[in-house]
């Protein structure tokens, strides 16, 4: 596959390094001269000088035949210009924003660009998912309004000795396994809750806090 | 009407300025203190610093109730962001965008978004001055 890549900071290299490996043919845009400069003579004709929000330089990077897009420039309006001209103008299909800030996700959203790494966000939930501060870890989006989350019932938790159904969950809340030693299974509702279960639970996005505080140590 | 121009360079400034003359109701946005210092002594609307592509600084600006949006900054991207955020998420009806890139502009006014290209209007005004 063709992809293009616009920013060869630390995320643009890494993912050129990377997508070489497999034998990908990898083109990285980078407008900051210093940069360039530095891995010019790695990179050769793998990277181009130029700003990625142009559409001369994105013609020159040869956008018509690309089959993947990725801007990982590290000012947001970079991302958003650079995949609206490669999804607008130039009809890639696979366009990937990265997002420096977490509150820019729904104007990316509504200006077309659906498909965002969102990176504070990422490291967030990677830290919580690593610590004990919050039972809840996001595991998936599941379309626009709800997420599939995964709470883990630690020996303090309230919900311990309980059965789900004595949980009364809102309607909203669909727990849609429980994994006991490893082993996942669908959720009766008598089944009752031991320190160690971990529940996979679907839920609108609004109701993860609701969530959270039932399962809070 | 009421009016908020993004960006206090010369043009931005001019503008604002211009605007306010008429009788406009102005505010201005600047990421950069320094620069609110272009606008004349009588400007007799609101200056402040903030980043016009954050919702938030906008709302503070009165963009709900705003008539009309203008993103004069240096920064074609800047300004593309800006512009859209006005017209799509605030819905502001009355938005144009400065862009200098031609092609970008040509682009964007695709996306129905008003986009002014300096360049462009430029050479139109020389090209029609010299009547060629």
């Amino acid at each position: 596959m063709y992809i293009v890549i616009v920013g060869a900071g630390k995320v643009g290299y890494s993912l050129y390094s990377d997508l070489i490996k497999n034998g990908h043919e990898v083109l990285v845009i980078e407008k900051d001269v210093s940069k360039y400069e530095s891995l010019e003579n790695e990179m050769g004709t793998a990277l181009l000088y130029g700003n990625g929000c142009e559409v001369t330089v994105l013609k020159d990077a040869g956008l018509d035949r690309a089959d993947i897009f990725v801007a990982v420039a590290g000012e947001d309006e970079d991302n958003l210009v650079a995949c609206q001209l490669a999804k607008d103008k130039f009809v890639v299909t696979q366009v990937v924003a990265r997002l420096n800030s977490p509150k820019n996700e729904h104007i990316f959203n509504e200006l077309g660009i659906k498909c965002i790494v969102n990176v504070v966000d990422l490291i967030l939930k990677s830290i919580k998912a690593q610590t004990s501060i919050c039972p809840l870890n996001s595991l998936i989006r599941v379309g626009t309004k709800q997420e599939l989350v995964l709470a883990k019932v630690s020996k303090w938790s309230k919900v311990v000795g309980k059965s789900i159904k004595a949980l009364s969950l809102p309607s909203t809340i669909v727990v849609s396994l429980v994994i006991r030693d490893g082993v996942g299974k669908l959720p009766a509702d008598d089944i009752v809750l031991e320190t160690g279960d971990e529940i996979i639970c679907l839920v609108l996005r609004e109701d993860i806090a609701a969530l959270n505080t039932i399962f809070t140590d | 009407m009421k009016i908020i121009v993004m960006g206090c360079g010369s043009m931005g400034a001019g503008l604002a300025s211009a605007l306010d003359i008429e009788g406009h109701e102005l505010t201005i946005i600047e990421l950069d203190a320094s620069k609110l210092t272009k606008l004349p002594n009588g400007f007799s609307g609101t200056a402040m610093v903030g980043d016009g592509t954050d919702e938030e600084v906008l709302k503070k600006a009165g963009i709900e109730k705003a008539d009309a949006f203008i993103a004069a900054s240096k920064e074609d991207e800047r300004n593309a962001m800006a512009a859209q955020i006005a017209k799509k998420v605030f819905s502001i009806s009355r938005v144009v965008c400065r862009i200098y890139d031609t092609q970008k502009a040509e682009f964007y006014e695709s996306l129905d978004l008003a986009a002014v290209s300096p360049i462009a209007a430029f050479v139109g005004s020389v090209k029609h001055r010299l009547k060629v």
